[in-house]
């Protein structure tokens, strides 16, 4: 790629200059940029052999020109979202390894990797990871099942809204780790309290959203339903319920978050297994590159989670704008 | 043509023998009808009925809380015919179309089709909106067949394809423009073979030409299919354009009706059509205070 700079003064000063003077620089011209006045004027003339079409690129040059960029951009934004975790990682272990840093403070990145070995070879990690997010899960399925269900018939029958939603509207301002303690009364440290607590605080964002996606059925969607012949039932399900879907789905992103909350809060407390227990132990040992250890481990397991939930929404909302690429290509 | 023209000719003659009866036409605007069925002497003449009327509208009343909508309408409209409904925002044109729908019930009064009195929704009745409301989350072909029985499925791609977009059965409608939309609710409304096609403003959002392009394709189906039409417009030259018969709708009441007997494809210069356009112009811009 090359460009072709009008350094003759003909071509410099006057405002208007005539045609001819462009065609002094070979083929180049005639797509006439604006002259600055400036002392110089670049006009794109890319890999042009002389003569051909006034110098302009070929269709297939400015193609493969385009694409080239679009492969360049793309690996640009590839890589970008990594820059600054990869940059702290860096600095971060140089910290430590220049003594910077207290590893009581801050261990080397290097020493989390070690503590990581450690408890990948002796088991311990998979049967912590297992059991947390098997709690995670049963949890979800739970509290998210019952949200969902509730948000579903409370949105759709008029009769159960006014029956259950002001309960349920009162009852989701309670904090679920407010629970904690009665529930520990209740079960002591067994799985029940955290599960339990897992699917109180998932019940909420799904419920909570599942009813403001049915409440919210766009009425003139439902009208032309009606009209069309679509009995109550098809109403909903060709309708109502894909209608109500993104919104949802918001709710199940929003569950997956308070879910992992939960469960950290409630396995540093009340729990003999899990990864919450594995860093609540760590902490008293001063073990402070498994407590980092542990936090990382919930930052993959919540990483993990909001994955799944994204490649649920790509599933299942085919038809949504923020997905009309993978869409169109059917 | 000349089919067309008899064909036309044909509705007028039942108009002018009462098969459309206006209600409530204070005398000069009476008058001005009379006039018109003058001055197009094939349209007069005491013709006995042919047909039963397919829409018989009597005394038809409907308030909201004290807000009386619809005042004592009467009207009756052929078998086949195309009927324009205009007026200003809020006279009730669209109350009216709700009622025929079967959307809502009237509060007295009376809406018949084919001699049957409504009462809910009909599936001999479709309805096309200002705005398309296509599913966003079926593919074109699934909104076309929407509320269709399995078994006749096949005539979704058909009557796709008579709208012209039989290679975009696939596609989600949120990749279609707007015409392109409209175009698949004229082909959902026609799926299921209605006998009655009632349109709310449907080319109101389109751009003018789009609007030209669908005025002309309304009226090629409308021939093909042979149903009853009745559009709900505020556009007096679109009215013009596609009804054998124009009705002047004000705060509820029917104050005139116009006979179009024109050949069709309407042509836009011709000095009947301007003059007919020009009076119903002119009567719209009366009411207005």
């Amino acid at each position: 790629m090359s460009s072709l700079t009008i350094t003759t003064s003909e071509a410099v000063s006057p405002p208007n200059p005539p045609r001819a003077d462009l065609h002094l620089v070979r083929g180049a011209a005639v797509t006439a940029a604006p002259l600055t006045g400036r002392g110089g004027v670049s006009l794109g003339a890319q890999n042009a052999p002389i003569g051909q079409l006034q110098g302009r690129p070929t269709p297939a040059e400015l193609r493969r020109d385009k694409e080239k960029k679009a492969a360049r951009t793309e690996r640009f934004f590839a890589v970008l979202p990594w820059v600054l975790p990869v940059a702290l990682l860096l600095i971060w272990q140089l910290s430590a390894s220049q003594g910077w840093l207290s590893p009581r403070f801050l261990p080397a990145p290097s020493a989390v990797w070690g503590a990581l070995a450690d408890v990948v070879h002796s088991g311990q990690i998979w049967r912590d990871a297992g059991i947390s997010a098997k709690r995670a899960l049963l949890g979800l399925l739970i509290g998210g099942g019952l949200g969902f269900l509730f948000g579903v018939i409370n949105g759709a029958i008029h009769l159960f809204d006014k029956a259950f939603d002001t309960s349920m509207q009162m009852a989701r301002t309670i904090p679920n780790l407010a629970l904690m303690p009665l529930m520990i009364l209740w079960f002591g440290i067994g799985e029940e309290t955290k599960v339990l607590l897992v699917a109180l605080g998932t019940f909420f964002p799904l419920y909570l959203n599942t009813y403001h996606g049915i409440r919210s059925a766009d009425n003139g969607l439902k009208e032309m339903g009606r009209i069309y012949g679509l009995s109550p039932w098809g109403l909903f399900a060709h309708v109502i319920f894909p209608g109500a879907l993104p919104n949802i789905l918001i709710g199940l992103r929003f569950a997956l978050g308070t879910m992992w909350l939960t469960l950290i809060a409630a396995e540093g407390l009340a729990a003999d297994s899990g990864i919450g227990y594995m860093t609540s132990t760590a902490r008293e040992f001063m073990r402070t590159d498994i407590v980092l250890l542990g936090t990382l481990i919930y930052a993959l397991l919540g990483k993990g989670a909001d994955l799944g939930a994204k490649l649920l929404e790509r599933t299942l909302l085919p038809w949504h704008q923020n997905f009309q690429k993978t869409a169109r290509t059917r | 043509m000349a089919s067309k023209l008899s064909k036309n000719g044909a509705h007028a003659l039942n108009f002018s023998s009462g098969v459309l009866e206006v209600a409530g036409v204070a005398d000069s605007v009476r008058d001005s009808i009379l006039d018109a069925t003058e001055r197009f002497p094939g349209t007069s003449g005491e013709l006995a009925l042919e047909n039963p009327a397919a829409l018989q509208i009597t005394g038809l009343d409907k308030s909201f809380g004290e807000r009386e909508v619809l005042k004592d309408l009467s009207l009756s409209v052929p078998e086949g015919a195309f009927v324009a409904v205009i007026g200003h925002s809020g006279c009730g044109k669209s109350t009216l179309l709700r009622l025929i729908a079967g959307l809502d019930e009237p509060t007295s009064g009376e809406i018949a089709l084919d001699g049957e009195t409504v009462s809910g929704i009909n599936p001999q009745v479709r309805v096309m909106f200002q705005e398309a409301r296509l599913l966003p989350w079926k593919r074109v072909i699934d909104n076309v067949a929407l509320g269709l029985p399995r078994a006749a499925r096949p005539r979704a791609q058909g009557v796709l394809e008579s709208v012209g977009l039989g290679d975009r059965a696939g596609d989600w409608p949120s990749i279609l423009s707007g015409g392109q939309r409209q175009r698949v609710a004229l082909a959902r409304a026609l799926a299921g073979a209605p006998r009655f096609l009632l349109l709310d403003e449907p080319l109101g959002a389109l751009d003018a030409l789009t609007r030209l392009e669908m005025q002309a394709l309304l009226e090629s189906i409308w021939q093909e299919h042979k149903f009853t039409a009745l559009l709900i417009t505020h556009d007096v030259e679109e009215a013009v354009t596609l009804a054998d018969y124009v009705v002047v709708m004000d705060e509820g009441r029917f104050i005139v009706n116009e006979p179009v007997p024109l050949p069709r494809p309407r042509d836009h210069s011709d000095p009947q059509f301007v003059e007919i356009t020009q009076r119903l112009l002119k009567q719209v811009r009366a009411m207005k205070k």
